[in-house]
């Protein structure tokens, strides 16, 4: 919710009064008191510091300052809590009774390290203590015959007699079972014993995803899970994120992305999570069906990424200290024909419509030899514009530690990624790509009392950009556009070449010669969280409230200018030379534009669990609220903020870890809606039995096997459109009419704008999910699978069976909620993990997920070519013709149905397609659907292994995808001369195996090559390849050295590594990455080699 | 005493942030300063606003090169799709049309959204429009006058429709999305026009005689009104809607025909309507313009002088120079469009000046069979110069008749010679000549050697671009005069008031009158040939090919122009006024209509399309 910063003063004075009359009363202040004071104090310091500066500025400086107290009173409460217990120790020991004793000593595990905050209990009293940091304990026994219990979860209790002995050293160990039933899942608003969960939720260890040197999260999660399907389209820094999809595509037209909760609150503000630092990271994980995501209503349909970061421990400050340094080679540079050949291509392409050849046999020879490179030039561009390799760097010091009252977690990252773009030495400035980010968390416990403890959450990210005046696709495209003969890399007199139109620029011109941008991108997450166990009320009862504040501010610096170009001619008689001037140079300008988003959000909560006997029940209830704002927004309704409000419950009840059962139901309404259409309710229903844990199950070979299920109803109300559907509007400033003698009267126009549509909602899913977890031989092997099927209806679609002579004019034909499409598939993941007694570790991961989506209804009026009706197809399919290769001879041509409707005269060499409707001519009706995969894969598995022995580990791993549909289509170098002969380069490809007039065409596959052909240059599918692929995503070797010799240095441990991200793959494209878009060979991703240290200490 | 310090810790937070923070529903947040229908109609700015709007749709037949925007008002097929223009611009869709290679799933002239864009437009705005209370602003009278405009505008956009289409679904009413879309079908094509004709008869009571106020130029009058009507019913007597023996089976999915069988009174009807609407004009005082005595001009300026007296109702473009641009010969500085060019075989078709038809026939050769009596000869030179043109001008273009010189540039014509621009050469378009195909390949030029003058405004200066706004007629009297003797000479025979006005025009054009004594067959020739020369390029040609039913013949045939494509030829040279075939065209008996798009017929089965697509 947001708080307009006038709004903090009124509430601060009430507190103020209400806790300073408190302190009064209170001798010695609580820590929970003071935190009140100073918060208090703390507005009214601010008011008075902050009185100057503007509004907007004022609720952040406040922030920052109370934190700044809050911090501090944390400390104070730590060394007070330290001292108060060295004052009780002194008492205990001067004023003991005479017949009681006191028992020191330690506790350790299993490997000797001492375990903080073990329970320590006198058997049959309720008296007892707990461990410090160091394991140690103190505790006064009344009599020798008292036995002590040593308790700590996840560890048999060991029972001790205290007898005569002052000082007790006790090893705890480890109970494995009891640590699975305890091992506990971050779910929605909440935890969950993972044991008994009937979801389907999938997670990853923080260690995997570091093994990836990419300072985008989302590179480094696809293949990692089941569930996710991710596709990285541009490694450009700042820009490399991949998409990332859970079980694949299911909306046509509402947003597709995964809802994304870091820390319990929703934030996919401006893919900030995607910046996130990846060693803050605690925990990653997905939930993917109804039982999981149904609490999160109309917000959860599309799955939700779960992240929590690290937190402090109880314990001495650990130290982490890690670097590393990659060196980045772009991937897949296009390889294109130079300008011999091209100069022969384009002769060729003239020849195959019967004109004369452009150039000379002499001027083509003076390409082959290079004797005249102004006039006859022979350029590589990409040679010219982009390195060959680049770097990048990621430093990260992070601290963690705590006492029972206080734990933190201190990180501070740096990175650095550079781009790929050559520079101008005579620039005073940097053209070249480049990131720099530096990531900060904070992360404070407070343990206030037995009872109350608070989480102050706070990260900052604070990123600078630096681009070409000249954004990377128009540069891509450049290089696209320009070929190897269009000019020289300089002119004789070293100025810019250019030429006409798209050409007006030269590629390096481009990238180095219009300025550049800056970005500057300032992020802030932070939540405050308290949690109140009210067990005293009735056992098991607890409460907890959390508000976050996010902002994004993003501020871009545009200096363009537009340097000077000049083609130079030379008259081949006289040998005068000219230049003509196609631009003017002009100095840098200067533009600032600028973002802010904010989201304020607030929940509060009650939880309970407890359990009956062998009857176990956990419940919950949250209410929350969001506010999002656009502040910069440049338009009225975009500058409203976004609101959402709900209701979320949830029930689990389990007989003695048999059988499952869970309720679980989301309520919640956005703005977005009607006004009695806003609430929808989303309930789940999930179960499930746990048969290994049946009396007569044999649990030597298979140790867990569950059975789980679940159907529920979840939202997405993210469903594409302008926002207020429902509201018809009219257009204030449409076309007018001249009116009058001179016609100078337009009184101005007025025009339905919008048809509002009052029955305009979210999209609702409807969720199946079935599987079992598998886990045998003592859970070396771990097998996980579920089957899912999802309906998901009331997508956001413009109605397209409207007819035109209703008279609703394109942009005014109403949208509603009639889109419906089918997810369905599989998943899976398989572990395998074995130490033998040699002390050699070895396992195997993998993973494989498999959803298709359908299409069942798109509102599209029933085709007359039911062929080319896209329900029953993939979101994604294309119209084509159906290529039957490629027409050998006029007898051919004349011989085949005609194909006149796309070209008026087909040559030999072009395209034959198929008559699909049997008429006899080929038409756009003899389209049929191609590609029936759509644009994401339906398929992406990824597995590997590691081992490790003596302090060396290895990884290597692998991802790969498949059934994606790539097409080389329009824009892209595949279609040669499409505009015209002599413009856009040619891939070496279409060269190599283009059909030739009067040659042999046994193993053509690309059209003979003729310019502008609208025969040959349409979608068909000749131009239709497989995305399919599979990569060596990463690898890596480490090495820790031993511990005798990190000691002496003080250091815990110290490990090197080397690693490579995108090391190889296999596909059928070749030419491009096969993750890119459609016929778009976009900013290159990279390829990354990767050396780093981490030391602890 | 800690737990109520606890209680009260947790209270605070919650309240601070949950508390909403106005009395209203905290997701009751929606915009409020967007306009609506209610705004709109209680507005009398806004309701004129909206109003002008639906003007905004008149196709801009102005335009005849560019093909229109997505989306857009559509341009002017039809000129260059019959038989007196080509287009030298190969994008433009009439090159499509005239290769026959268009169909009903791609074509860009998109009159069918158009118009029912606009229909709807009118229907709201005739629904809504009683809500708009009468004020200072928006007087009762011009109240009245707006329903008017809109009632015109529906039916015009109707008329836009079937005269492209045919038979169409009539809309008389704002469709609502709730409602069974798929129960309107095509309406039979004198069930259209009887709407349409009801229509303007409604809103000329609702329209002032004549529009007076300067300020409102370009709105509909009580004559406009008349002169659709007219037009409209003289479209539904001709042959290829009234009785067509080839339509005669088309019928929609119940069977219902929807063309009718020939009914003579449907020529009554017509000439009834042309006669009412010229008497109504006339009362009002519009009268053919003349300036003065120069024939050339009084006829040129018909359509450059803005609302002169003789024009009903037109479209405005103030913004669209093109059509001069388009025109403007070579050799004019700044020029490099000359992609309006009239053919050779209207050219051929003008009169001399003595009122007779210099050319007869064609021989195998494409050589002209002239007529002696004529007084025409293609071989000689002039010896003298004229207002109209240069010494040693080819004979074929001398001693023609006036409208000639006001609407075709030739090899040798005069082209402003006046200041500012100053030309003292005569036209020349020849390969290589100031005129003609440049040397350089990709430049335009002329295909035919002529440029249609016509509709051009003499005081156009192509460099900078610049000259008076123009607009383009929709209705004019003289128009209305050739409807009414087509329509009586087809009623009743060659009367005297046949001859009246057939003749009035030719008076207006410097020409004699029609030879007494014409049989109805003879007049009816006349009649065409006089409708052919008058209306040239007001896109008249190519409804009157159709709906006389002679496209199959003059549109099914080749086109001509001279021989552009040879160099070195000068102003006498017999070789370039050799008649050279431009594009042979293909017309098909399915072109009578239109197609109904693809995609419309998919959304409504109960659509059926035009016979042959």
């Amino acid at each position: 919710m947001y708080v307009p910063a006038g709004r903090i003063r009124p509430i601060a004075g009430p507190w103020a009064f209400m806790f300073s009359r408190y302190t009064k009363i209170e001798q010695t202040p609580n820590p929970l008191n003071l935190l009140f004071m100073q918060f208090s104090t703390g507005f009214r310091f601010t008011d008075h510091l902050f009185g100057k500066i503007p509004g907007r500025y004022l609720s952040a400086a406040r922030f920052f300052t109370t934190y700044a107290v809050l911090l501090l009173i944390c400390s104070m409460a730590a060394l007070k809590a330290t001292a108060r217990s060295n004052a009780m120790d002194a008492g205990h020991q001067g004023s003991a009774p005479l017949r009681s004793f006191v028992v020191s000593g330690t506790v350790t595990n299993e490997t000797d390290a001492p375990l903080p905050g073990a329970t320590v209990r006198i058997k049959g009293t309720s008296k007892g203590t707990s461990t410090d940091v160091n394991g140690k304990f103190m505790i006064e026994v009344e009599h020798e015959e008292d036995s002590l219990v040593f308790s700590f979860m996840g560890y048999y209790n060991t029972t001790v007699r205290a007898g005569s002995r002052r000082t007790i050293t006790v090893k705890l160990m480890p109970d494995e079972e009891s640590q699975k039933l305890n091992e506990v899942q971050v779910v929605g608003y909440g935890t969950q014993k993972k044991i008994t969960m009937v979801g389907a939720i999938s997670s990853v260890s923080p260690r995997e995803i570091q093994k990836y040197s990419t300072p985008s999260l989302t590179n480094a999660i696809g293949g990692k899970l089941a569930g996710i399907i991710t596709r990285q389209t541009s490694g450009e820094p700042g820009y490399d994120a991949a998409k990332v999809f859970i079980r694949g595509l299911v909306s046509q037209s509402g947003n597709n992305k995964p809802l994304i909760i870091v820390d319990g609150v929703e934030r996919e503000l401006q893919d900030y999570w995607t910046t996130m630092n990846i060693q803050e990271i605690e925990s990653f994980s997905v939930l993917k069906d109804a039982a999981s995501t149904a609490v999160y209503g109309n917000r959860g349909a599309n799955g939700v990424i779960m992240i929590t970061t690290r937190r402090g421990a109880v314990g001495k400050p650990n130290v982490t200290f890690r670097t590393e340094a990659a060196i980045v080679v772009p991937m897949r540079i296009e390889d294109n024909i130079d300008g011999y050949e091209y100069a022969l291509l384009h002769n060729e392409a003239l020849a195959n419509v019967g004109e004369p050849p452009k150039f000379s046999p002499a001027e083509i020879q003076k390409y082959k030899d290079g004797s005249d490179p102004y006039l006859y030039p022979n350029v590589n561009w990409y040679d010219v514009v982009l390195k060959k390799r680049t770097r990048q760097m990621m430093n990260n010091l992070g601290v963690s530690g705590g006492t029972e009252t206080v734990q933190y977690y201190l990180n501070l990252g740096y990175t650095i990624q550079e781009g790929i773009y050559n520079e101008d030495p005579a620039n005073s400035y940097k053209t070249n790509a480049a990131l720099k980010r530096y990531n900060f968390r904070s992360n404070i416990d407070v343990k206030l009392s037995k009872r109350f403890s608070l989480a102050l959450g706070l990260s900052g990210i604070i990123s600078n950009t630096n681009f070409p005046g000249t954004d990377a696709g128009r540069i891509l495209t450049g290089l696209k556009l320009t070929a190897p003969n269009t000019y020289p890399v300089k002119n004789p007199d070293g100025s810019q070449p250019g030429a006409f139109g798209d050409l007006l620029l030269n590629p390096y011109a481009l990238t180095t010669q219009t300025g550049y941008t800056k970005q500057f991108y300032n992020t802030l997450v932070s939540n405050l969280s308290a949690k109140w166990d009210l067990s005293y009320v009735t056992r098991g009862l607890s409460a907890r409230g959390l508000v976050a504040f996010d902002v994004v501010d993003i501020t871009q610096n545009i200096r363009q200018k537009m340097p000077a170009t000049y083609s130079y001619a030379k008259d081949p008689v006289t040998g005068a030379e000219t230049y003509k001037q196609w631009s003017t140079e002009s100095p840098l300008g200067f533009r600032n534009l600028n973002e802010t988003y904010r989201t304020m959000y607030a929940q509060a909560g009650i939880d309970y669990e407890r359990a009956f006997g062998n009857h176990y029940v956990t419940g919950m209830l949250t209410a929350e609220r969001r506010e999002f704002t656009n502040v910069n927004a440049t338009n009225s309704i975009d500058n409203l903020p976004e609101r959402r409000q709900g209701l979320i419950s949830r029930l689990t009840y389990h007989y003695n870890y048999r059988y499952l059962l869970q309720l679980s139901a989301g309520y919640n309404g956005s703005e977005n809606f009607p006004k009695g259409k806003r609430y929808g309710f989303f309930p789940a229903i999930g179960a499930g039995w746990i048969v290994s844990n049946e009396k007569f199950w044999n649990k030597n070979i298979v140790n867990l096997l569950k059975l789980r299920g679940n159907y529920g109803i979840v939202g997405n109300d993210r469903i594409g459109g302008a926002r207020f559907l429902y509201q018809s509007t009219y257009n204030k400033s449409a076309t007018g009419y001249v009116f009058g003698l001179d016609q100078n009267r337009n009184p101005g126009g007025k025009s339905e704008a919008r048809i509002g549509n009052m029955n305009v909602t979210w999209e609702t899913a409807y969720k199946t999910d079935l599987g079992f977890d598998l886990e045998m031989f003592d859970s070396r092997i771990t097998l996980s699978t579920s089957v899912f099927h999802e309906r998901r209806e009331g997508q956001l679609l413009e109605r397209r069976t409207i007819p035109i002579y209703a008279g609703y004019p394109g942009g005014t034909v109403p949208f509603a909620n009639v889109g419906i499409t089918e997810n369905k598939g599989f998943e899976g993941t398989l572990q395998l993990r074995n130490t033998t007694k040699g002390g050699f570790y070895y396992s195997f991961t993998g993973n494989f997920t498999f959803a298709k989506n359908k299409i069942i209804e798109n509102d599209a009026p029933p085709s007359l070519y039911p062929y080319q009706d896209f329900r029953g197809s993939s979101i994604g399919a294309n119209l084509g013709y159906r290529a039957l290769g490629f027409f050998q001879d006029q007898r051919d041509i004349d011989n085949s149905p005609p194909q006149t409707a796309l070209q008026s005269v087909i040559r030999p060499g072009d395209i034959k397609y198929e008559d699909v409707n049997k008429d006899g001519q080929i038409t756009s009706a003899d389209r049929v659907i191609i590609g029936s995969y759509g644009s994401e894969p339906q398929i992406m598995y990824g597995f590997g292994a590691t081992a490790a022995w003596k302090g060396f580990d290895a990884t290597i791993f692998f991802t790969g995808a498949a059934h994606r549909d790539f097409f080389f289509t329009q824009g892209w170098t595949a279609w040669a001369f499409s505009g015209q002969a002599g413009y856009y380069n040619v891939m070496q490809q279409v060269y190599d195996k283009r059909f030739i007039v009067g040659g042999n065409n046994e193993h053509a596959e690309f059209p003979a090559v003729r310019a502008g052909s609208t025969n040959n240059y349409t979608g068909s599918t000749l131009w239709q390849r497989s995305g399919d692929y599979l990569r060596i995503k990463n690898a890596e070797i480490g090495y820790t050295i031993p511990v005798n010799l990190t000691k002496k240095a003080a250091l815990r441990s110290i490990r090197v590594f080397v690693q490579g991200t995108n090391l190889a793959t296999w596909d059928k494209i070749k030419v491009i990455d096969p993750e890119s878009d459609f016929g778009t060979g976009g900013y290159p991703i990279p390829r990354n080699y990767n050396f780093g240290l981490e030391a602890n200490f | 005493m800690k737990l109520k310090s606890y209680i009260i810790l947790l209270l605070a937070v919650v309240l601070l942030f949950t508390t909403p923070s106005c009395k209203r529903d905290y997701l009751e947040k929606t915009p409020d300063e967007d306009l609506t229908l209610e705004q709109v109609f209680t507005n009398a700015i806004f309701a004129e606003q909206y109003l002008a709007n639906i003007y905004s749709h008149l196709p801009k037949e102005l335009a005849m090169v560019d093909n229109p925007c997505n989306g857009c008002a559509v341009n002017n097929t039809f000129d260059a799709a019959t038989d007196e223009l080509e287009i030298s611009y190969e994008p433009n869709f009439t090159n499509a049309m005239n290769n026959g290679n268009w169909n009903a799933d791609s074509y860009v002239q998109d009159i069918w959204s158009q118009s029912y864009f606009a229909i709807r437009k009118a229907n709201i705005f005739l629904e809504n429009i009683s809500k708009l209370a009468p004020s200072e602003i928006a007087t009762e009278d011009k109240i009245t006058n707006w329903k008017g405009e809109a009632m015109f505008l529906r039916a015009l956009n109707h008329f836009f429709l079937i005269r492209a289409y045919g038979p169409v679904p009539i809309i008389d009413r704002t469709l609502l999305l709730d409602e069974d879309l798929t129960a309107f079908k095509r309406q039979p094509i004198d069930k259209c026009v009887e709407f349409i004709v009801s229509e303007c008869d409604k809103a000329a009571a609702l329209l002032p005689l004549r529009i007076t106020a300067t300020t409102d130029y370009g709105k509909p009058s009580k004559v406009a009104c008349m002169a659709l009507k007219a037009r409209a019913l003289l479209y539904m007597a001709s042959p290829l809607w009234n009785g067509n023996p080839d339509y005669a089976s088309f019928t929609d999915k119940e069977g219902m025909r929807l063309f009718p069988d020939f009914q003579a009174a449907r020529w009554d009807a017509a000439a009834t309507a042309a006669k009412a609407c010229i008497d109504l004009a006339e009362s009002a005082g519009h009268k053919l313009h003349r300036s003065g005595a120069d024939p050339v001009k009084n006829y040129q300026e018909v359509f450059y002088i803005n609302f002169n007296e003789e024009v009903f109702f037109t479209s405005n473009d103030p913004d669209y120079l093109n059509i001069d641009a388009y025109s403007e010969p070579r050799g004019m500085p700044g020029a490099g469009w000359p992609l309006q060019n009239a053919t050779q075989n209207i050219v051929d078709d003008y009169e001399m000046a003595n009122g007779i038809r210099p050319i007869l026939g064609y021989n195998a050769d494409m050589t002209p069979i002239i007529n002696p009596l004529s007084g025409y000869n293609e071989s000689s030179q002039a010896a003298d110069a004229t207002d109209q043109y240069y010494a040693g001008t080819r004979g074929m273009y001398v001693g023609r008749e006036p409208r000639f010189y006001a609407s075709i540039n030739f090899t040798g014509a005069k082209f402003k010679t006046g200041p500012p621009q100053n030309r003292n050469t005569p036209l020349e378009f020849w390969k290589g000549g100031l005129d003609g195909r440049p040397f350089d390949a990709g430049a335009n030029f002329s295909e035919t050697g002529y440029l249609m003058k016509k509709l051009t405004n003499p005081s156009y200066v192509m460099q900078p671009k610049a000259g008076p706004i123009r607009t383009w007629i929709f209705f004019r009297l003289g128009e209305q005069y050739l409807n009414y003797a087509e329509a009586l000479n087809e009623a009743q025979g060659p009367l005297p008031d046949v001859y009246k006005y057939v003749n009035l025009i030719r008076d207006r054009a410097g020409l004699p009158g029609l030879p007494p004594g014409l049989s109805q067959s003879d007049m009816r020739e006349r009649i065409r040939h006089e409708r052919r020369i008058e209306l040239a390029f007001e896109t008249h040609r190519y409804f009157d090919a159709h709906r006389w039913k002679i496209a199959e013949k003059i549109d099914n045939a080749n086109i001509y122009g001279l021989d552009v494509l040879t160099d070195g030829y000068n102003i006498s040279s017999d070789a370039f006024y050799v008649r050279k075939v431009v594009e042979k065209r293909v017309f098909e008996k399915k072109h009578y209509l239109w197609p109904i798009q693809q995609r419309e017929l998919e959304k409504n089965r109960n659509l059926v399309q035009n016979p042959g697509w």
